[in-house]
């Protein structure tokens, strides 16, 4: 992989499209062919997700499917609910989203909501770890997930129409279609879901009367959902070497928000619009690869609840336009840069100015410029250092600079070992909530500045049969100004630069593949172990030191077994966590959330008549019924079932 | 680090072995007497939505020290004995003609208790509602204020449900009994869209209507009346006005003394306590002030601030201030004993976000 990534661009491009076709061709048809034309950089970690798991998971948001496939660990407020990423032990906020380049996180939250996202909308999702997600923006401080989609070129017509019907009244439908030929393309996707979510659980919290005396069984009330989407792209190339794209997306979801299992009712309604659209111009040859981009982003949240008199809306408008110039300066030199310049405007109820009360928008001006140099001045050795640069309304934010070295210690015919390093500056700048929200707001808080490093070695092993490889990265981050929101006056929660948080662990991923006979075989496991404390005390008596941060377990556990055999294939999906505080210090009979295991079935067969094809696919969630929480308090389901049936059509 | 018998062997039985719901948060309990009747409860509102409230009762003749220093209290004592979470969020306790009235916010009820075992009796529900605090009129009545749904629930003791709303608009907090009236504050959060917010209501227990009202600077969190049957209601200003000490005459609801808080940056007056001789107020301003009735101006807090003070109460006979920090409200709490003169007596671990000292008799 290494020395083709110095071989040429062109030929790099080549090489993954016909990886890409190899995947899928035993599996789904996907309607995206390309991969990622940005190459990562040397020395830094990331994880594509694998085609044929994301076609199992089409159904799911991409919250469900990153907790099965990545070391991402996500907390979820019941099901359907707001989903928030912790990676590496970060918040919310310290993992970056990006569409195509364009960043999604909500620049008033500064986080995204993973439940928002259908898999069945983007279907090349690449994670990238730590200071990996420098190369593309500043503030993911745990990382970033890349959704990604080119265009291919290739003659024909094919479509794709999914129906899932599942537990709790849960209906997906979603339909595909591409079209276009060697000088134009077009995909077009639409999707619509609707779940009632009403699965019964036991209300371990509260009895509803002195006489009873089990726990009462209850219904999951207020928890329907409902989510539309609509995707189209179209790109037309323009002679040998250029190409334009446009994107549009447009999603609504509408849900009503259950009650905690200490409430008995809930009113509460969130819609949450998102509409977005990019235009790109790219030029790709074999020394260079141009794309200059503009996109539109516009996002209203809105939150009404009758029970406490609250009705509000926030809107915001984001502006984007990047570009990115890489050049292959030489056989064994390659140079990325770019900037990227932002412009959010946001309007809320939750903006006032402080005199005179009255409602204001906000508005944030970021600018971004970064170079990376990618040298490789022996077969063996590659090197990669990045400077990044951002200014915020017009102000200098910290300089990062950024290395990573990466040496092939053994390269034989069937054994290759691999080694990795790289050392980091990264900042998240704080959210517009953070710096505005009236009354509390703090604009003068400081960005979370620190520095992160990894160490990581990759086994791998090539057998006639199979191929296995093992990689263990170790990583420390060291975040001073980390922000928290912590009762003050007025029991008002106001964000204040408080904490440092250490963040270090050990990432082991063992991944796989044999073939015997008709018989294929894919396994993967990810294990982390992850230690995030706090290291400052804010006010003297604050003693919350060398205590493991809130809702960040510190086991993480996923992996998959997938078995093919002709048209059939069943795979097995683990998940398990270990125990998480929800108390930020820990006393002895304090209360905790368990660790919990879950595990899924899917089997599924495909026909195929020509140019036909229809795929079944059952799936069984949380086979065993594991009792677990996410959020303290709110019930997750027991076993549940779903089925897929998918037709596909290609004509080429 | 990953050692068979720690993670591996729990592992695969967990996988194995199907959980039992209450697996999923687990709660250690430590045994509880089960007998209530001399000490303190300690009421700790738990977090908002998901959490639960709790509380704790200490006994400060049966206690001994733990190892870190601090009395040992009993908690979580109402789960204990009736093998239920409580709710959250604890607002206030009434104890009231044999009976405990515990208002309990977001879980849109008031749970009625023994008080001298905890045991739970039943649920006076208000569905939909968010109650705040109680006020016994007689043994067939109470009054209850609501923070969202513009009313004042009467209830029916005997029958444990609401017999009428009176309507008013705002949240209605505070209540007192006077005499044949019961005065009752008006207060505005800050992300409250209704107008008003600085209100004292008089209403008639006779006919349940309101008689009368005067207006107050913003935020009446708490009122007291002295030994001269005058009304003080602690107003925390509301984040943007001045906080003030307001004195009014109950009969004619006009101001007779109006004190400001100046140069308050970051604090907020709250918790207005009176002692049993009705001479002397106390509350809470980052530390403990106190305010003689006579006196002409406020004075300085006579027991320093510690990390985030949030109740108080005065031991009617002993005079002893119990003084509640909710640290950063996302761990157990801490209750401070101090004696009348505000010497440090002892200090004891309680629940999350403790708020109120209910008496037993000793």
């Amino acid at each position: 992989m290494k020395k083709i990534l110095f071989a040429s661009l062109f030929i790099l491009l080549g090489f993954q499209g016909i990886a890409q076709k190899e995947d899928n061709a035993y599996y789904l048809p996907d309607l995206d062919i390309t991969d990622s034309r940005i190459l990562e950089r040397s020395g830094f970690k990331n994880q594509k997700i694998d085609s044929a798991s994301i076609a199992e998971n089409t159904a799911s948001d991409l919250g469900e499917l990153l907790s099965l496939q990545s070391p991402i660990f996500i907390k979820r407020q019941g099901v359907g609910g707001l989903a928030t990423p912790s990676f590496r032990g970060t918040g919310a906020s310290h993992t970056q989203l990006f569409w195509n380049g364009i960043n999604l996180n909500n620049p008033m939250l500064g986080q995204v909501d993973l439940s928002l996202f259908p898999v069945f909308l983007n279907n090349k999702i690449n994670v990238n770890f730590g200071a990996s997600s420098l190369l593309y923006g500043t503030g993911g401080l745990g990382g970033a997930i890349r959704l990604e989609s080119q265009p291919s070129w290739e003659k024909g017509l094919s479509v794709t129409a999914r129906q899932y019907a599942g537990s709790f009244s849960t209906f997906a439908t979603s339909l595909g279609i591409r079209t276009g030929n060697e000088k134009w393309n077009s995909t077009t996707k639409v999707y619509f879901k609707t779940a009632d979510n009403d699965f019964e659980f036991t209300n371990t919290s509260q009895k509803e009367s002195p006489e009873q005396d089990e726990y009462p069984r209850q219904k999951n009330k207020h928890a329907e959902q409902k989510q539309q989407g609509f995707l189209q792209e179209i790109s037309r190339k323009l002679g040998r070497s250029d190409q334009i794209t446009g994107r549009f997306w447009h999603q609504k979801n509408d849900r009503n928000l259950p009650p905690s299992m200490n409430k008995p009712s809930s009113k509460a309604v969130q819609k949450d619009d998102a509409s977005r659209g990019i235009l790109e111009w790219q030029h790709n040859d074999a020394f260079k690869n141009i794309i200059v981009r503009g996109a539109w982003v516009e996002e209203t949240i809105s939150y009404n609840n009758p029970d406490t008199n609250t009705d509000t809306k926030s809107l915001s408008t984001s502006w984007h336009l990047n570009g990115i110039f890489n050049f292959q300066l030489h056989e064994s030199l390659y140079l990325n840069s770019g900037f990227t310049a932002r412009k959010d405007n946001a309007k809320t109820d939750n903006y006032q100015d402080l005199e005179s009360e009255k409602k204001v928008s906000r508005v944030q001006d970021k600018q971004d410029i970064y170079m990376n140099l990618e040298w490789q001045p022996s077969p063996r050795w590659s090197l990669s250092a990045l400077a990044r640069q951002q200014w915020i309304d017009g102000k200098a934010k910290p300089f990062l600079p950024s290395l990573g070295a990466s040496v092939e210690v053994l390269n034989k015919k069937t054994f290759n070992w691999q080694t990795q390093a790289n050392f980091s500056r990264n900042f998240h700048a704080p959210s517009l909530n953070d710096r505005y929200f009236y009354p509390v707001g703090n604009p003068n808080l400081k960005p979370e500045k620190g520095w992160n490093g990894e160490l990581a070695n990759r086994w791998k092993l090539k057998h006639k049969l199979f191929t296995a490889e093992y990689e263990l990265t170790a990583f420390y981050s060291d975040i001073d100004n980390w922000i928290i929101w912590r009762p003050g006056v007025l029991r008002l929660w106001k964000p204040e630069n408080l904490r440092r948080v250490i963040s270090k662990g050990l990432e082991h991923t063992l991944s796989v593949q044999w073939n015997i006979g008709e018989w294929k075989m894919h396994t993967r496991i990810n294990y982390s172990y992850i230690s995030s404390e706090n290291q400052k005390s804010y006010d003297g008596q604050d003693d919350i030191v060398n205590e493991q941060l809130i809702y960040v377990p510190r086991h993480n556990f996923n992996g998959f077994f997938r078995l093919r055999y002709r048209s059939w294939h069943a795979t097995v999906e683990e998940q398990g966590y270990g125990k998480r505080n929800i108390r930020t210090k820990e006393y002895q009979n304090d209360e905790y959330l368990a660790a919990y295991w879950l595990t899924n079935i899917n089997i599924g067969r495909s026909f195929n008549w020509g140019t036909h094809r229809v795929d079944a696919q059952l799936r069984i969630n949380n086979f065993f019924g594991y009792h677990y929480q996410s959020v303290a308090r709110r019930p997750m389901p027991e076993r549940c079932f779903g089925f897929t049936i998918v037709y596909s059509f290609i004509n080429s | 680090m990953l050692s068979f018998k720690k993670y591996i062997a729990p592992a695969l039985l967990a996988l194995l072995s199907c959980n039992e719901p209450e697996d999923a948060l687990v709660k250690n309990f430590e045994t509880v007497s089960g007998s209530f009747s001399s000490g303190v409860y300690i009421l700790n509102e738990g977090n908002f939505d998901w959490g639960t409230g709790s509380v704790s009762f200490f006994n400060p003749k049966k206690t001994y020290r733990e190892n870190d220093g601090f009395l040992h209290s009993e908690s979580k004592v109402f789960e204990q004995i009736n093998k239920s979470e409580i709710g959250n969020v604890v607002q206030s306790m009434t104890v009231f003609n044999g009976k405990g009235y515990i208002v309990v916010n977001n879980s849109e009820s008031v749970k009625v208790v023994q008080p001298e075992t905890m045991k739970w009796l039943g649920t006076i529900k208000m569905p939909e509602g968010s109650p705040r605090h109680l006020l016994p009129i007689h043994s067939g009545k109470a009054y209850l204020t609501e923070l969202y749904k513009n009313c004042i629930y009467v209830i029916d003791l005997k029958k444990n449900e609401i017999s009428k709303k009176i309507p008013v608009s705002g949240w209605t907090d505070k209540l007192l009994l006077f005499e044949n009236h019961a005065y009752i504050t008006k207060r505005r959060s800050t992300f409250d869209k209704r107008k008003g917010g600085g209100m004292m209501l008089k209403i008639d227990t006779r006919t349940d209507e309101v008689v009368d009202s005067v207006s107050l600077p913003k935020g009446p969190c708490s009122l007291q009346i002295d030994q001269m049957r005058k009304l003080w209601v602690l107003c925390d200003g509301g984040f943007k006005d001045t906080p003030a000490l307001v004195r009014i005459n109950p009969y004619t609801m006009k101001t007779e003394k109006k004190m400001l808080f100046e140069n308050q940056a970051g604090l907020a007056p709250s918790d207005l306590e009176i002692n049993a001789s009705k001479d002397t107020l106390y509350f809470l301003n980052g530390g403990v002030s106190r305010h003689p009735i006579h006196a002409d101006k406020l004075s300085g807090n006579f027991i320093p601030r510690k990390r985030m003070f949030y109740g108080l109460d005065i031991h009617p006979k002993t005079g002893e201030l119990y003084v509640a920090d909710a640290l950063d409200f996302m761990q157990r709490g801490v209750a401070y004993r101090f004696s009348k003169k505000g010497k440090p007596l002892d200090s004891m671990r309680v629940g999350v976000i403790p708020c109120q000292f209910v008496f037993m008799e000793q």
